[in-house]
């Protein structure tokens, strides 16, 4: 059921056995993930049903470093920023997972087989299709472009609708007996007992004034990539550096994902050989797929190199005429490029094809790129977000590598040839290009507490009866893989844990 | 920038002091060179210039030529200036292969694609100027 937060009685004290903070993706699944497992539930969502500015401008906040707009890169009522994706959906790949000598503070305590059990049930939970992203699978649609040299892989992104989670679970949640969603409820501090080993209560407030206590077993923090950080490093009142920040690591190595549309064109003499899928949303069974190109593990671990993720769409024909000098186009030295290709014969018109591509990438952990508290406070109280995200030379040359290996594999291919068009000497901060709004990294997973803020079952080191959920536990970037899908798989796996009693 | 009559005179004087192992004598100011291989040398020269004009490695008249003949001089005793396009083909595939690339304008090509738009742009302008 829905409770609206503002009708309770001020200094009331709800009770529960599990109390999810945060009514986005991983929370919304969680709580209908323990449906019947004979716990109660208490959902907390700051927001209501709809966007309200109000409610929304709790999110605004400073920023050094890198610019953001804190406040539109997610959203703040039910159904979280699932009310805004863009339903692109690719699990973590295997290598992802795996400590990587060239990439500092890689490592997830968990792999790709732990995950693997629960990407079929997220798949129907995103309204994807079948759990199958093997190029043998795309490859039904027709030839993968297969570019020489082992270090380019085909793959593809399923769509979601995309789902959004507040609309498409509202009565799920609304009609399931053992879960009190309350709205408009905000948490101002998770409260640690005073041994500060366990969390004793939740403090909720309301903007129309109203103050209550959530007291549950079990306390799972599921808030966003940013906001989870924010609200530990908030919860101050028994841990003075913030709650589970003994160790100075909430808030630290957050990761972003940098997009760029375009970052390349190429020329291609060849345009029968791009399958449609590549170019367009394309129907594979039951699922909407669309081609992508990325790194192969075995290139980065040899080059040293992050992933990229690159789509691409073919764009207008472009005319070889032997003997006449080339038109003006929107790309210069384009027709005199398709003259190098393998498929143009001397003397003969030719029709190549102009391709563009974007991008999104990876960025190394960096414990300097970091959430913390602003000085100033929200209308709650609360100190606001201060985010100085960094992106570092590292990461702009992995990029820009790969970029350049992209294009030696199209020119191997013989049909192909690539231009860059971001500059060479680009800044991330004066470059035209925007971001995924993948939040990750704040309250990183690692088998170590000196490592990281979580373990492997989402559990916070040194708290017995809290968990984080949502990005903010992804250790690496993960390629440019949206983390939505693998988001709902590790709550369906918390779930699972919950339910049989072992956490 | 333009390019003088004694760049390409010290492109071909290097070329010639590769001695025997030429198969041709890649003078430009005698018969079919190396550029033949090129689909379209005009628009291969319009590359050239750019590169030129970048004024980077390897925009160099002579060291392209060096560079060029002495791919040539790998090919077997009797190739014929047709042959040579294949021959090209295999080259640039080895050299995007092997990561040997140049950046004109954003586009990555082959050395030896370089090269040769290199030495279209110093034929086309010893044309102009010869």
């Amino acid at each position: 059921m829905f409770i609206d937060a503002r009708q309770l009685d001020d200094g009331s004290a709800i009770a529960c056995d599990v109390a999810i903070i945060g009514a986005g993706a991983f929370g919304i699944t969680l709580a209908r993930a323990l449906r019947g497992s004979g716990r109660d539930v208490v959902l907390i969502e700051s927001g209501g049903l709809d966007f309200e500015d109000e409610t929304q401008a709790l999110y605004e906040g400073a920023t050094d470093g890198i610019a953001y707009n804190l406040d539109t890169a997610r959203l703040r009522y039910f159904g979280g920023s699932t009310n805004h994706w863009g339903g692109w959906c690719r699990p973590i790949e295997p290598e992802d997972f795996e400590a990587r000598a060239w990439v500092p503070h890689s490592g997830w305590p968990v792999s790709r087989a732990d995950l693997d059990p629960y990407y079929p049930r997220a798949q129907e939970i995103c309204e994807l299709g079948a759990f199958d992203y093997s190029v043998e699978n795309l490859a039904r649609l027709g030839p993968p472009l297969g570019l020489p040299g082992g270090k380019i892989a085909d793959g593809f992104f399923q769509f979601s609708p995309p789902t959004r989670f507040g609309e498409r679970y509202r009565d799920d949640i609304a009609n399931a007996a053992d879960i009190r969603c309350l709205l408009n409820a905000n948490v101002t501090e998770i409260v640690a007992a005073h041994d500060a080993g366990s969390i004793a209560r939740l403090d909720v407030a309301t903007l129309t004034g109203k103050r209550f206590t959530v007291t549950a077993g079990t306390y799972v923090l599921a808030a966003g990539g940013i906001e989870n950080a924010r609200l530990l490093l908030a919860s101050r009142s028994v841990a003075p550096a913030g709650l589970a920040n003994d160790r100075d690591l909430v808030g630290r190595y957050f990761m972003e994902h940098p997009i760029f549309g375009p970052i390349a064109s190429w020329i291609c003499d060849a345009p029968e050989r791009i399958a449609p899928y590549y170019g367009s949303y394309t129907a594979l069974g039951d699922a909407v797929a669309r081609g992508c190109l990325s790194m192969t593990p075995e290139y980065m671990a040899r080059e040293g190199r992050l992933n990229t993720i690159f789509t691409f769409t073919p764009n207008d024909d472009v005319r070889y005429l032997p003997g006449r000098p080339a038109e003006d186009g929107p790309i210069p030295l384009e027709t005199e490029m398709l003259t190098l290709l393998a498929g143009v014969e001397p003397g003969v018109e030719h029709t190549g094809k102009r391709v563009y591509m974007g991008c999104g990438t990876e960025q190394a952990p960096n414990p300097d790129s970091r959430v913390t508290l602003a000085d100033e406070v929200d209308a709650l109280g609360m100190p606001r977000t201060r985010l100085a995200w960094q992106i570092t030379e590292g990461d702009r040359e992995s990029l820009l590598a790969n970029v350049a290996t992209l294009a030696a594999a199209m020119g191997a291919w013989g049909h192909a040839r690539l231009r860059r068009i971001v500059p060479a000497d680009f800044a991330w901060n004066d470059i035209d290009m925007f971001w995924a709004h993948h939040h990750m990294g704040t309250t990183r997973m690692a088998a170590q507490a000196s490592q990281g803020v979580v373990d492997a079952n989402l559990k916070v080191h040194g708290l017995g009866n809290l968990f984080i959920g949502g990005s903010s536990v992804w250790t690496t970037g993960c390629g440019a893989t949206n983390p939505t899908l693998s988001i709902v798989a590790f709550a369906l796996r918390l779930a699972e844990r919950l339910r049989a009693g072992e956490a | 920038m333009s390019w003088s009559r004694r760049d390409i005179l010290i492109g071909a004087g290097l070329s010639a002091a590769l001695g025997g192992a030429v198969l041709w004598r890649l003078s430009l100011d005698e018969g079919p060179g190396p550029t033949v291989a090129l689909v379209d040398r005009a628009a291969a020269a319009r590359i050239g210039r750019r590169l030129l004009e970048a004024a980077r490695p390897p925009a160099d008249g002579s060291a392209a030529r060096q560079r060029i003949d002495t791919l040539i001089a790998t090919l077997p005793a009797g190739t014929r200036a047709g042959d040579l396009r294949p021959a090209l083909a295999d080259w640039v595939a080895a050299d995007f292969e092997e990561g040997r690339m140049v950046e004109v304008e954003g586009w990555y090509l082959t050395r030896t694609e370089a090269d040769l738009a290199i030495l279209a742009a110093l034929e086309e302008a010893g044309a102009q100027t010869g």
